[in-house]
């Protein structure tokens, strides 16, 4: 085996546990303490394509965030408000942590219903 | 053409495992389980794309020597005619007849079988015991048509002209 090879072999064994970790560090929930009083106010954005005839773009987003809710500690502080041109507006009630407001965003705009995607425009801390 | 087909692997590998990294960064599940199903699938394409190549390398690799096979060749014993008989002309030219009425006798024998061995199969159990329940309805009466004594006797029982009476007494009854 060539110095060459051995390097090579090395820098990817390097490469690959670096990977890992960088995995491993941004995939892992770190929670801490929310103010119980605090809410969240989520905007998102939402589109249908292909779905059945019978369902409405509001009952698809309201099914979304009962399942998306049901990985976090918060609920929804009321029912979400449609805006238009598929715009939605909600609070949840308390406030998430950065793990849960990654998970949630994650969960919001991954494939969990079908015919439907969501883009998460904001969820931020309403203004006071 | 193996090259497109070895770059679209390639290609396909590379863009599944990036956005499968990306959709785990964003934690987003169901998408980095499609994306590394893709992964998985291209991963064992390649694999085997792999494998096939060294094995066709090793088999190109194995040269045999012309000379040897020229030998081998040569000292082959001549493959016998087996149908020879087929093309001698004999004084009752039966030959392909009888081949053909024994062959023939070998497949229709083969087909009977066949369909007796389907037939037998068509009689089960359950169908036996339903069709037994279906003769029980024409069936004789459990005892026979004969009238016992004790219904003769009781035919002439006074009172047995009674309609209810015949109806208890059924077989016996006078009509």
């Amino acid at each position: 085996m060539t110095p060459a090879r051995i390097a090579l072999g090395t820098i990817g064994v390097v490469l690959g546990v670096v990977a890992v970790l960088a995995l491993r560090s941004a995939t892992m929930a770190t929670h801490q303490p929310v103010d119980l009083d605090s809410k969240l106010e989520l905007v998102v954005a939402a589109r249908t394509h292909g779905g059945e005839s019978g369902q409405t773009l509001d009952e698809m987003v309201h099914a979304l965030l009962l399942t998306c809710r049901l990985r976090v500690n918060a609920d929804l502080d009321g029912a979400m408000q449609s805006e238009g041109n598929g715009l939605f507006r909600g609070t949840l009630s308390p406030s998430l942590d950065a793990s849960n407001r990654r998970e949630f965003r994650g969960c919001l705009e991954d494939w969990a219903i079908e015919h439907l995607q969501v883009d998460v425009i904001s969820l931020t801390e309403p203004d006071q | 053409m193996k090259a497109i087909a070895w770059m679209a692997g390639l290609a396909t590998l590379i863009a599944a495992a990036g956005y499968m990294i990306v959709s785990l960064n964003r934690w987003e599940w169901n998408r980095a389980l499609f994306f590394g199903l893709v992964l998985l699938i291209a991963e064992i394409g390649l694999a085997t794309g792999l494998v096939l190549r060294r094995l066709e390398h090793l088999t190109t690799a194995v040269r045999h020597d012309p000379e040897t096979l020229a030998v081998l060749r040569d000292t082959r014993n001549p493959s016998q005619d087996r149908f020879a008989w087929l093309k001698e002309a004999t004084h009752s030219q039966l030959n392909v007849f009888i081949t053909f009425l024994v062959a023939g006798g070998v497949i229709v024998s083969a087909v009977a079988w066949a369909v007796d061995k389907v037939a037998s199969k068509t009689s089960t159990p359950v169908g036996e015991q339903r069709l037994a329940e279906q003769l029980s309805m024409i069936s004789y009466p459990r005892g026979g048509l004969v009238v016992d004594d004790v219904t003769v006797l009781a035919q002439d029982v006074p009172g047995a002209d009674d309609a209810q009476i015949r109806k208890l007494l059924r077989r016996g009854g006078r009509s």
